[in-house]
């Protein structure tokens, strides 16, 4: 439920206005579905799966690109010291996305001497 | 060199002041679970902390590489960059104040002194509060010329 309440509440990040209507026909679930899942219901899997789509399409299409170009042009007309200092800070900022990622999802992890009993709660 | 991330840093400072289960830490730190563990791996990794049965626990005995990553300056000056930005990036009406004066030299000697008194203030207080509550508090100064003269940069 909690990974629900994250999309939902990333879908309105993007689309503020939004009313049921427009997310039920932007995400092709039907309305009474939407209906349901706003009031607490639990979304199933291709339900997530077509609103977490609907995201990243428009993070793709248009926040993204338009970033991206600013972004180049930006760089073109920085000293270098400035354009190291942007790149660790974006760097750092992958790295800590990154540890948002569950151990249970890095095999590499599972061999790690202790282990972590207490984190089941 | 061994570096050490903004995360990491807050959960090394929040088992310094006592060793803690990961649910103590999410406790205290206020952090997500799955990043709490991923920078727990990391630390005990670099030996920055250690595991006793079901707590974690600061190293006391550091390694001259990650007593460096802990207390480097120029580390130091990036954390406090980063906490710095974030802190703009949130702030509303009163959360961020900014003056342009110009000072003589008695009004700049004055605005030293308090500044002072306010960081000895800072100094004295001791840490009760769980790491998640403390209070970011800044201050800094510049001239106008600088800054703008730096956005050209």
């Amino acid at each position: 439920m909690n990974l629900q309440k994250e999309i939902i509440a990333k879908f309105y990040k993007q689309y503020p206005d939004a009313t049921l209507k427009e997310l039920s026909s932007k995400a092709g679930i039907q309305i009474t579905r939407v209906f349901r899942i706003m009031n607490g219901y639990e979304m199933k899997i291709s339900e997530y799966e077509k609103i977490h789509q609907l995201i990243q399409k428009k993070d793709l299409s248009e926040t993204l690109d338009v970033h991206l170009e600013t972004y180049k042009e930006y760089l073109t007309e920085l000293s270098d010291q400035k354009r190291y200092s942007l790149i660790k800070k974006y760097q750092h900022h992958i790295e800590l996305r990154k540890l948002t990622i569950p151990l249970s999802a890095l095999p590499q992890t599972n061999n790690i001497e202790g282990g972590f009993q207490d984190a089941q709660y | 060199m061994l570096s050490i991330n903004i995360t990491e840093r807050l959960i090394t400072e929040s088992l310094f002041k006592g060793a803690k289960t990961l649910r103590e830490l999410k406790e205290d730190t206020g952090l997500n679970v799955h990043i709490i563990e991923n920078c727990l791996i990391t630390l005990l990794g670099k030996s920055i902390i250690i595991k006793e049965v079901n707590k974690y626990k600061f190293n006391n005995n550091l390694s001259k590489e990650a007593k460096e990553a802990l207390t480097n300056d120029s580390n130091k000056m990036e954390v406090k960059k980063l906490l710095i930005n974030e802190a703009i990036d949130l702030a509303e009406g009163d959360n961020l104040n900014l003056y342009k004066v110009s000072l003589n030299e008695k009004e700049e000697k004055i605005l030293n002194g308090l500044l002072y008194n306010v960081e000895e203030f800072l100094k004295s207080i001791k840490n009760k509060e769980k790491t998640k509550n403390e209070k970011i508090i800044f201050w800094g100064e510049n001239t106008y010329e600088n800054l703008i003269q730096n956005m050209f940069n």
